[in-house]
C-alpha cells in the first residue's frame, strides 16, 4: 500500500511551548484522514509542517511522496490546502480569485479558463462567479476555498477545520462535497477538527490528538469500540429476567444491557424478552466524544482547558 | 513569470474594484496643497521669492507634494503585506509551487503602478493652481513616480515580511515612526539649499529627495541635482530595495 503522507516523530516549538510533540502517523493514498482534537492540540501546527509552511524542529514527514523541507517545491505542486482562517481576497470576485490560484500554480491560457469553469460547475457557485466575495455567505466561502485548492488537480487536499463556523446547513453540503472530491476523483483528503461529529462521518480513520500528541487511532468504530460496549436499554411492562449469555443490569422493570454489537444483539433481545412486554428500547453508542473523555478525562468541546490551551491557541492566531 | 503576473492583476484589479479609495488618496496630498499651500503662497509671493524658491511656492511646492504622495501609497500599499499575514491570503501565496520572490515582485509591481496613476492626477491636478508648471515634465513624473513607489513598496514590504514585529502596534508605530523624517528631508516643502549640514546629509541619503527633486526639475525647472543623477538614483534604490523585499519575502514562514 502507498501512503500519501508519512509522518515520523515530528515535532515543533514555539518558545517553551511545545506545539507538536512527537507526532507519528501515515495515510493512504485514496483515504479520508481525520486529525481531532480540541483546540490548541497541534492540528493547525501539524497542517503547517506538512504543507511546507513551518519547518519541523524535529522529524520527518513525506507528503505524495516528498520530503515536506528538502523537496518543498514539489510538495507544494501536489497539494491543495484550505487553510483554518479564509485565504480569499474577499476584494476580488470568485472568479478572479480562481484566476489568480491558477496563475500561482501554472496554468494559463484556455486550460484556465476551463478549470475554472469546471470547479465552479462542481461546487455549484457558476453563477456566482462574477460576485465580490465580501458579499458570498461563510457557506459559500468555503465552498470556493475547497473549489479553489482543488484547481490545479493535487493528489492530496489539507483542510484546516473546514466547516468551523458554518450553519448545520452549509455544514452538511460541505461535507458532502469534501465526500464526493475524495470519491469522485480519487483525492486522499487530511482534515482537521474538533468537531467529533464531523469527524466521525466524514473520516475513514481519525487520529485523536491532544496536547501535542496522538494519543489514539483508527477508524471511527475501532476507536468507539475501544472504550467499551455498546447498551441496549428495554423497558418492558413485566419485571424482566435477564436473558442467558447477555451481561445485565437491573434497575425495577428497566434492563440494561452490555453487548458488543448492539445491531446484531437487538433482535435476539427482543425476541427473549417479548414476553414481558416491551415498552421501550433504547441502544447508545459511545460517540467520539467519550473516547476522548475516556482517555484525557476531558471533554472534547472544553476549550482551552488547559492554560497552555489558551496560550498555544493564541499563538496560532498569530501565525 | 505566472506568479509576477497573478499578483500585479490581484492589485490592480483591487485598485480597480475600489476607486472611492482613488479618491481618498489623494484627498491628503490635496490638503497640503490647498492649505499649507496656498497659505504660504499667499505670504511668499514677494518681489525676488524666485531666488530663493526659483519659481513661484505653488510650483515649487507641488512637484514635492506629488512626490510625497506617491512615497505614501507606495509605502503603504508594502506595509499591507502584513494585513495579507494575517488575513490569511498571505498563505495561498506561500503555499504555491512558483517561486515566491516572482509573486511578490508582481505585487509590488501593481502597486507602483497604481501610486504612479496617484502620482500623475495629482500633477494634473496641480496645472490647475499653480501658473509656472511645464506640461512636458510629465513623463518623468511617470517615471519618477513609478520607481519611488516601487522602492518605497518594496521596503515596506520587507518590513512587513521581515518577521521582527510580534504585535500589530508596534509594527504601526515603526511604520508610522519612518514617515516623517523621510517626507520633511526630502524637501518636499522648503528649499534645501540653505539647511543645516546634518540636515543635508540626511537629505542625501533620503531616496525621497532624489524623487522630489527629479519631479520639481521636470515640472518646474528647478532642481538641486541634474536630471540623470536623480533618476540614476532612483533606479538604484528601486532595484537594491526590490532584492531586500525579495530576499525577506523569499525566506518568510509562519514561526
Amino acid at each position: 500500500m502507498e501512503y500519501a503522507i508519512v509522518a515520523e516523530n515530528l515535532v515543533k516549538r514555539f518558545g517553551p511551548i511545545v506545539a507538536v510533540n512527537g507526532v507519528t502517523f501515515k495515510v493512504k493514498k485514496g483515504e479520508r484522514f481525520g486529525f481531532l482534537g480540541p483546540n490548541g492540540a497541534g492540528k493547525t501546527t501539524t497542517v503547517h509542517i506538512l504543507t511546507t509552511l513551518l519547518k519541523p524542529d524535529e522529524g520527518k514527514a513525506l507528503v505524495a511522496g516528498h520530503d515536506v523541507v528538502k523537496e518543498a517545491r514539489e510538495v507544494r505542486k501536489k497539494i491543495g490546502v484550505v487553510f483554518q482562517d479564509p485565504a480569499l481576497d474577499t476584494h476580488l470576485t470568485a472568479y478572479e480569485n480562481l484566476y489568480i490560484h491558477g496563475r500561482l500554480y501554472g496554468l494559463r491560457g484556455k486550460e484556465l479558463k476551463e478549470r475554472i469553469e469546471e470547479v465552479l460547475k462542481f461546487f455549484d457557485l457558476y453563477e456566482h462567479k462574477d460576485r465580490v466575495v465580501r458579499f458570498f455567505s461563510g457557506g459559500m466561502r468555503r465552498r470556493l476555498e475547497i473549489a479553489r485548492a482543488l484547481m490545479h488537480r493535487p493528489e492530496v487536499l489539507f483542510l484546516d477545520e473546514p466547516t468551523v463556523g458554518l450553519d448545520p446547513q452549509s455544514r452538511a453540503k460541505v461535507w458532502d462535497y469534501i465526500r464526493g472530491v475524495n470519491e469522485e476523483f480519487g483525492i486522499t483528503v487530511f482534515l482537521t477538527t474538533h468537531y467529533m461529529d464531523e469527524a466521525d462521518r466524514l473520516c475513514h480513520r481519525i487520529a485523536i490528538i491532544d496536547r501535542g500528541k496522538i494519543i489514539a487511532e483508527g477508524s471511527p468504530d475501532e476507536l468507539k469500540r475501544m472504550i467499551g460496549k455498546e447498551i441496549i436499554y428495554v423497558k418492558t411492562e413485566i419485571e424482566p429476567k435477564c436473558p442467558e449469555d447477555f451481561e445485565c443490569e437491573k434497575k425495577d422493570n428497566l434492563l440494561i444491557i452490555k453487548v458488543e454489537n448492539a445491531a446484531r444483539a437487538l433482535p435476539k433481545v427482543m425476541e427473549l424478552l417479548t414476553p414481558y412486554k416491551i415498552l421501550e428500547v433504547n441502544v447508545k453508542r459511545p460517540t467520539l466524544d467519550d473516547v476522548f473523555l475516556e482517555l484525557t478525562g476531558r471533554e472534547l468541546r472544553e476549550e482551552g482547558a488547559d492554560t497552555f490551551g489558551i496560550f498555544r491557541a493564541a499563538a496560532r492566531r498569530w501565525m | 513569470m505566472d506568479a509576477f503576473i497573478a499578483m500585479a492583476y490581484r492589485q490592480l484589479k483591487r485598485f480597480l474594484r475600489a476607486k472611492p479609495r482613488l479618491v481618498f488618496t489623494l484627498i491628503t496630498p490635496i490638503m497640503w496643497i490647498v492649505f499649507y499651500g496656498i497659505g504660504w503662497a499667499s505670504s511668499m509671493n514677494f518681489p525676488g521669492i524666485e531666488l530663493i524658491l526659483g519659481t513661484d511656492y505653488l510650483s515649487f511646492l507641488i512637484p514635492g507634494v506629488v512626490g510625497m504622495a506617491v512615497f505614501m501609497a507606495g509605502y503603504m500599499s508594502g506595509v499591507s503585506v502584513i494585513w495579507d499575514k494575517h488575513f490569511g491570503f498571505l498563505k495561498e501565496v506561500l503555499v504555491a509551487p512558483t517561486p515566491r520572490w516572482q509573486s511578490i515582485t508582481g505585487r509590488i509591481f501593481g502597486d507602483s503602478i497604481v501610486a504612479m496613476i496617484q502620482g500623475v492626477a495629482l500633477a494634473l491636478l496641480g496645472f490647475l493652481i499653480a501658473h509656472n508648471m511645464n506640461p512636458w515634465g510629465l513623463p518623468i513624473v511617470f517615471l519618477a513616480s513609478f520607481l519611488t513607489a516601487f522602492g518605497f513598496a518594496s521596503i515596506g514590504t520587507a518590513i512587513a515580511a521581515s518577521g521582527k514585529f510580534k504585535t500589530i502596534e508596534g509594527f504601526q508605530a515603526f511604520v508610522n515612526l519612518v514617515t516623517f523624517p523621510v517626507i520633511f528631508s526630502s524637501g518636499a516643502f522648503f528649499p534645501l539649499n540653505n539647511v543645516p549640514d546634518w540636515f543635508k546629509s540626511i537629505a542625501y541619503v533620503n531616496p525621497l529627495t532624489y524623487s522630489v527633486d527629479a519631479m520639481r526639475l521636470a515640472l518646474a525647472g528647478v532642481g538641486s541635482f541634474p536630471m540623470w543623477e536623480d533618476l540614476l538614483a532612483l533606479v538604484i534604490f528601486a532595484l537594491t530595495s526590490g532584492a531586500i523585499a525579495a530576499y525577506f519575502f523569499e525566506r518568510s514562514t509562519l514561526d
